[in-house]
């Protein structure tokens, strides 16, 4: 290193110092001759950067130091750790380039294949902001994806970072928002791949890298006016009719390899039972609250969508409970959201991927339609969700009892304290004494009740 | 059949009595007993990649719920493991792979560093053995029907310390399951 650095800032062993070391006057400073040039016919003609060979100069009448001539001092075969590394950077820089372009051409194949269906359903997708949609514009958008070019099509997928890709939707009846995140491989940094893939296989705690599209859905449930300013074209219509909420649960569509995984993950997938359904693939199961929850959710439409998906879907969930387990009341409140996880494949075909897609965007249709369950189904539902408030309510009253008696403590020693302040010296000595007595007969009285 | 720990046992002080007729200070005799060391190593690795093979061909994924029992003394719940036969076998056999490497690690630690001689030849011979015994392998490798012993989720080897560190066999009986599955158990944050 030390080697390094030496032949990075220069040489600290120049050849022949200007300066002689006593440089304690000027005398011989201006004693020695100007440094002037020396004669063109001293110089080599040609400048020999490599070569060691100097040629004498001492001929001229100018001292010539080895100072002035960079060529003589240093020769190519000193920088060959510089060019060890100079090598090293370009290969990474080679592998960074070609990583992130290879990450931008899957993140794009993806919005390319899924910008349709999302257009179709949203009146705005990506970042660009609103715009009036026309024909010729939808068709310009489709020309732009279709070229070869590796610009994203920025208002439609932002880059988070070389791995990470997100869109956004919004605009749709019985739709607040959606929030798409694309997770790929980290290409671009072959031994953080390799370091996750090793890590994987001995701690279960760390998942495999994979390249997956997640999304979430968060369905208006009711509430456009807090949505939608009021001043806005629509909004009063909006307050009309607030028709879109539909009853809380959590059902599930789960790919079996990771249901384990999940149900540890996630509190609200934990708080249904898992069971297989004949009609699904062997390799999907349901996790819901109820059957009957269950036998309205599973259309044929879906069953095909997750069948022709196949195994790189990896769980759709409709939820009203937190991800985290609530550990105060407020973190209770149910929060409707739908979730579509699903693996990519690596050949960037998405056709397969498409109707399962759909189908998650317009799931609030139905559950605003027609998920409203009779009583009974959802006593049991709403059972498990006040249990978990009872066991929160009792903490938390357990804790502000725990409070009312400290500060009860609190209060009675301050008087204790007032009072002991306003006496003189001998009427505190007998309250202290009084003090006293009163805690050793206390104290007598529980060890006689305790024997 | 002898209960494995017991041949385990003969093996060992057999294998004792037996090294120290080898003259493991010669040099060839040594580099022979590593290579036995080695292609011991690599039969058990070849019969559990074989397996892992077998496994993932097959791909059963009949769901296999379980409820695990926490270890003695430690006041958390049961809880509920959903699975499929399929995973299950995987991790299984993701232990043994596991447990290969950490005690490859050890001889290699024992061996190279300690100079030790005398495990390589007993080394050679009790992982290779388990290896034969292994549930998945008897499963899978000899094609047993997962009944009785070899039904999943397997009870752990009834050994020295089991009977110390407690934890009941994985409960499978209905009522505790859906009992344990309901509880609302994930997402906690408790690391």
């Amino acid at each position: 290193m030390a080697a390094l650095f030496n032949s990075l800032f220069g040489g600290s062993k120049p050849s022949a110092s200007p300066i002689p070391a006593g440089d304690s006057d000027f005398a011989d400073f201006a004693g020695a001759p100007d440094p002037s040039p020396t004669p063109l016919a001293a110089v080599p003609t040609v400048a020999s950067f490599t070569g060691a060979g100097a040629v004498p100069t001492g001929s001229s009448a100018v001292p010539f130091t080895k100072w002035y001539n960079i060529h003589e001092r240093h020769s190519l075969s000193d920088f060959k750790q510089e060019g060890v590394i100079l090598g090293i950077l370009l290969v990474i820089i080679a592998i960074h380039l070609y990583g992130t372009s290879s990450n931008r051409k899957r993140a794009k194949a993806w919005i390319t294949a899924h910008a349709p269906i999302l257009q179709n359903e949203f009146a705005l997708v990506g970042f660009g902001g609103r715009k009036v949609p026309t024909e010729e514009e939808s068709e310009g958008l489709s020309k732009t994806l279709a070229t070869d070019s590796l610009q994203l099509p920025v208002d439609l997928l932002k880059e988070k970072s070389p791995q990470e890709f997100s869109t956004y939707a919004t605009g749709r009846l019985n739709v607040a928002f959606l929030d798409v995140n694309l997770t790929l491989l980290k290409r671009y940094s072959p031994l953080t791949l390799a370091f996750e893939y090793g890590a994987s296989l001995f701690f279960d705690s760390i998942p495999a890298p994979v390249e997956r599209v997640e999304a979430i859905l968060y369905p208006f449930d009711g509430r456009e006016s807090l949505t939608v300013p009021g001043q806005l074209p629509g909004a009063h219509e909006l307050r009309k009719d607030n028709k879109s909420s539909y009853d809380g649960f959590v059902w599930a569509i789960v790919n079996k390899e990771t249901m384990k995984q999940l149900r540890g993950e996630r509190y609200d997938v934990s708080i249904t039972s898992t069971k297989d359904h004949p009609k699904l693939p062997n390799w999907a199961t349901i996790m819901s609250e109820s059957s009957e929850i269950t036998e309205f959710l599973l259309t044929p439409e879906l069953i095909k969508a997750v069948e022709s998906a196949g195994e790189l879907l990896d769980h759709i969930i409709i939820t009203d409970q937190p991800i985290d387990q609530p550990s105060k009341l407020d973190e209770t409140i149910p929060k409707k959201r739908l979730y579509l996880s699903m693996r990519l494949p690596s050949s960037g075909d998405y056709t397969n991927l498409l109707p399962i897609f759909q189908y998650f965007l317009r799931l609030t249709d139905t559950l605003v339609q027609s998920a409203h369950f009779r009583p009974e189904v959802l006593r049991k539902v709403r059972t498990t969700r006040d249990d978990a408030i009872r066991r929160l309510q009792k903490a938390d009253d357990e804790e502000k009892a725990e409070e009312i008696k400290l500060e009860r403590e609190k209060v009675k020693k301050q008087k204790r304290d007032a009072e002991l302040k306003g006496l003189n010296a001998k009427s505190q000595k007998k309250y202290l004494e009084k003090e006293k007595e009163k805690e050793m007969k206390r104290a007598q009285k529980k060890q006689t009740q305790r024997g | 059949m002898v209960s494995p720990q017991i041949t385990n046992l003969v093996i060992i002080l057999g294998m004792m009595q037996v090294s120290k007729k080898i003259p493991l200070d010669d040099p060839n005799t040594l580099n022979l007993v590593r290579a036995g060391y080695l292609l011991s190593n690599l039969i058990i690795i070849a019969v559990y990649a074989y397996t892992h093979l077998i496994i993932n061909k097959k791909k059963d994924m009949t769901t296999l719920k379980y409820v695990e029992q926490p270890q003695m003394g430690s006041t958390e719940e049961p809880k509920p493991i959903t699975t499929t036969v399929h995973k299950y076998d995987v991790d299984q056999m993701k232990s043994l792979y596991k447990a290969q490497l950490m005690g490859i690690g050890m001889m290699g630690v024992m061996h190279i560093y300690f100079k030790y001689t005398n495990p390589l030849l007993i080394q050679s011979i009790i992982p290779l053995k388990s290896a034969f015994e292994g549930n998945e392998v008897k499963i899978h490798l000899f094609g047993k029907a997962a009944v009785g012993e070899l039904r999943r989720p397997f009870k752990a080897a009834a050994g020295f310390m089991s009977a110390l560190q407690g934890g009941a066999a994985p409960a499978q009986d209905k009522k505790s399951i859906e009992a344990a599955e309901k509880a609302g158990r994930g997402g906690s944050k408790e690391e």
